[in-house]
């Protein structure tokens, strides 16, 4: 299966949420059933198939359960149908539960439903793992390129003589969202290094909310730069080559924690949680996670153990700190 | 061409009538032109309008949230978005700008960058949504629409199209209406030229046949152009025909009147001589036999001697004047006062026949350079012709004089006038015409001859008196020797 420009879709953190948590009965309730039907029918198909394929479940009891609910931000974003559809039909297989993937535009409405516990998981982004790691559990980090790391970018035109942050004052510049690492918070703590905030130091700022709308927003020249994350933009370079071809990397970060998948603190030691982390650390040992795994052009959802967020831990305090 | 040929009005009528269709398929294929290539441009016009219109107003309702909030990214996003649900117009770009014309966003950010004002010369071109047309002279057509919101002007759209395909229609429709009305101009007139040709060529045949009258002689229409046409023109080439079988007959019958008028002429010329020679003869007789019987008588002898040298003489010049009147013209000399001295003489045995009165006048001396033979011929034949008319007991007037550079010879005779036919071919120098069916007509005919040979002029008038012709001959030496 071949990944093309509507293929890709980065989802952070996914959450399966049981919804055992009374206090969110009501509201999860209410979006089980705004699924419909369709839902329930996918899960019926999938319940099925688990039933002969996955014993290591206890199938038929997760079936009939409420739906897992899994948080998608959009890292770089397309609505994808085969790849939304893949992983559903791939977790749905695995975990033997309905599943019902949850979309919104911004990190901050992902990373609030699943601190609120009302998403199973999540696959979000360092940063906001960071500012409330005390309220989730680690599940995954994905493994790319044989390390579960990136780096974030500075982009600019094709073409443009720059090669530092420093080279980008009075730009016109992209980022991603407010409570992206690489598309926020590792240039903001580049700039308060240089005792300076974002809106001081380039003529404009505006959020694309996707790392893909950032290269879009700079390749365009909408913006003279762009902050974004290296992963994206390295993905895109082989599935859009003459989008990335417009831009140009201006500087790369350190090596940095990748967006990892987390899930609230008190989903900890239930069935569900364990269900969940085996799906996504088996991903790529089964067909169908596999080509997930292709599509998002990662070797596999690794164990969280040894991962090092402390770095965008110091990027949050450097920005905190200067104020 | 002349000058009289650029007039309208001389050209053949199978020019004019394909001219005037020509010209009228043009004035017509001109206004049809023009009427559907406005009604073109206002179909064009009012589709612009309509999908531009659409345009703005789609793209305004889903950009008016993000333009309150001057989110750059979403704006842009927008119009990216209604790229693709707009591919029925050519757009060229599209702007988004606060109210004080600052660009937020536009569909090339490359050239009309974020928080830059639009371009003068977009403002200058921009005109409302509902005024949208096509202009011939700009590829483009740039709309403006204001976005509201709660009565306020938030934000403008600007919206550039791109036109050249509508311009390239007018030009393929302009063209093909030239192509065809010059086609349908073309086949008009040439059909209404050969059309022309055929309806006029009756009237070619007749005046073809009517030039050749130029030079001399009818000739018939043929049988196979009055087979070719209508009923009308038949008749009309029959009666032409009949009529000139009529004119040739009428001048073959001139002719033998000719001939036979030349040998009346000769008659009475005959008769003119022995009339002559016989008064004298017979005096001459008479002297001769007195002589005989009264030979011894001296007186009677010198008288008779003297009456027949008389006579003799009289013979004598009777036969030198016929001489020098009919000998060859071809020995031209120049005119004299003798050769008018010997008009009279040759005259007087018709005046003294008709007991006529002669007033004779000449102005002039000597010689005059001007055919002598000639002008004898004219007066002779003018007096003879005076003499004839005037009667028994007529008058005859005769004068000559130089007038300028010409000679001027008149000759009034009482009695009856020239009759109307002769006097007017007489003032038309038209010679040929002329009847001959009397002697007067001869001398006439003659006359007339010897004047155009002498570019001379005739003029001839009838009064109560009588009649009077005059001829005007030109010198060929402007200085006149001698002139009384």
């Amino acid at each position: 299966m071949g990944l093309t420009a509507n293929d890709i879709q980065l989802f952070i953190p996914v959450l399966f949420h049981t919804s055992f948590d009374t206090a969110f009965d009501t509201a999860f309730d209410t979006a089980s059933t705004r699924g419909g039907s369709m839902k329930r029918r996918v899960f019926l198909k999938h319940s099925l198939a688990l039933a002969s394929g996955l014993g290591a479940l206890s199938a038929p009891a997760l079936a009939q359960g409420p739906a897992l609910r899994f948080g998608l931000t959009p890292v770089f974003l397309s609505n994808d149908l085969s790849l939304l559809n893949g992983l559903e039909e791939y977790f749905s297989n695995a975990t033997g539960s309905r599943v019902e993937l949850i979309q919104k535009r911004t990190y901050q409405e992902i990373t609030t439903l699943l601190v609120a516990g009302r998403l199973d998981a999540a696959w979000i982004c360092g940063y906001p793992f960071i500012r409330f790691q005390d309220a989730l559990e680690l599940l995954s980090v994905p493994v790319w390129r044989g390390r579960p790391r990136y780096q974030a970018y500075l982009i600019g035109a094709a073409g443009r003589d720059a090669s530092s942050i420093d080279d980008l004052a009075g730009d016109l510049h992209c980022f991603s969202d407010p409570d992206s690492n690489s598309g926020y918070l590792v240039t903001t703590a580049l700039l308060a290094e240089r005792n300076m905030r974002p809106d001081d130091y380039f003529r404009k700022t505006f959020f694309a909310y996707g790392h893909r709308n950032v290269v879009r927003a700079v390749a365009s020249k909408l913006a003279q730069s762009g902050s974004v994350d290296g992963y994206v933009w390295e993905v895109l370079s082989q599935i859009e080559p003459e989008l990335t071809a417009k831009t140009t990397v201006i500087s790369k970060s350190d090596w940095l924690g990748f967006p990892p998948i987390a899930a609230p603190k008190a989903a900890v030691g239930t069935p569900h949680f364990a269900a969940i982390r085996n799906a996504i650390l088996n991903m790529h040992l089964d067909p169908l996670g596999k080509q997930v795994l292709d599509l998002l052009k990662l070797d596999s959802f690794g164990p969280p153990e040894g991962t090092d967020f402390a770095k965008i831990a110091g990027f949050m305090k450097k920005v905190r700190d200067f104020g | 061409m002349s000058f009289t040929g650029l007039r309208p009005a001389s050209w053949p009528i199978s020019i004019k009538i394909p001219l005037v269709v020509a010209i009228l398929m043009i004035a017509i294929g001109t206004l049809v032109t023009e009427r559907v290539l406005a009604k073109l441009s206002d179909i064009q016009d009012q589709n612009l309008k309509e999908l531009s219109g659409a345009y703005l107003d789609g793209l305004s309702t889903s950009v008016l949230p993000h333009v309150l909030r001057a989110d750059i990214w979403e704006i842009f996003d927008a119009i990216e978005r209604s790229k693709s649900q707009y591919e029925n117009i050519s757009i060229v770009s599209t702007i988004v700008a606060d109210p004080r014309d600052i660009i937020l966003a536009a569909s090339d950010p490359g050239e009309f960058p974020t928080e830059t004002p639009i371009p003068e010369s977009h403002l200058k071109t921009a005109i409302p949504e509902d005024m949208v047309r096509i202009r011939a002279d700009l590829p483009v057509v740039r709309v403006t629409k204001n976005m509201e919101f709660q009565g306020q002007i938030i934000g403008k759209l600007m919206v550039t199209l791109d036109v050249k395909e509508q311009l390239a229609e007018r030009r393929s429709v302009r063209l093909a209406l030239i192509g065809t009305n010059t086609f349908f101009t073309v086949f008009f007139a040439a059909f209404g030229y050969l059309l022309t040709r055929r309806m006029t060529r009756p009237m070619q045949i007749l005046a073809e046949h009517l030039d050749q009258t130029k030079e001399g002689g009818f000739t018939e229409i043929n049988a196979t152009d009055i087979g070719s046409s209508s009923k009308e023109i038949s008749t009309l080439y029959n009666s032409y025909n009949s009529m000139v079988r009529a004119v040739n007959e009428r001048d073959m019958l001139a002719a033998t009147l000719h001939e036979e008028e030349k040998l009346a002429s000769l008659g009475r010329l005959a008769a003119a001589m022995a009339h002559e020679i016989n008064n004298p003869l017979g005096g001459m007789l008479n002297a001769l036999e007195t002589l005989k019987r009264h030979e011894g008588k001296p007186e009677v002898r010198q008288k008779s001697i003297g009456l027949l040298e008389r006579g003799l003489k009289s013979i004598g010049e009777v036969v030198q004047t016929s001489l020098l009147a009919y000998r060859n013209r071809a020995a031209k000399r120049k005119l004299s006062e003798k050769d008018f001295a010997d008009l009279r003489r040759l005259l007087r045995p018709e005046i003294l026949r008709r007991a006529q009165t002669l007033d004779w006048k000449s102005d002039w001396r000597d010689e005059l350079a001007i055919d002598g033979t000639s002008v004898r011929q004219i007066g002779l034949n003018l007096l003879l012709n005076a003499s004839h008319a005037a009667g028994y007991g007529g008058e005859i007037t005769f004068r000559s004089a130089i007038d300028k550079d010409s000679l001027r010879i008149s000759v009034q005779n009482s009695g009856r006038g020239i009759p109307a036919d002769l006097l007017h071919c007489l003032n038309n120098k038209n010679s040929k015409k002329l009847q001959l069916d009397d002697s007067a007509g001869l001398g006439l005919w003659v006359i007339c001859r010897l004047v155009e040979e002498l570019r001379g002029q005739i003029k001839a008038t009838n009064s109560d008196a009588g009649a009077l012709v005059s001829v005007e001959i030109p010198l060929k030496e402007a200085v006149v020797r001698h002139a009384a």
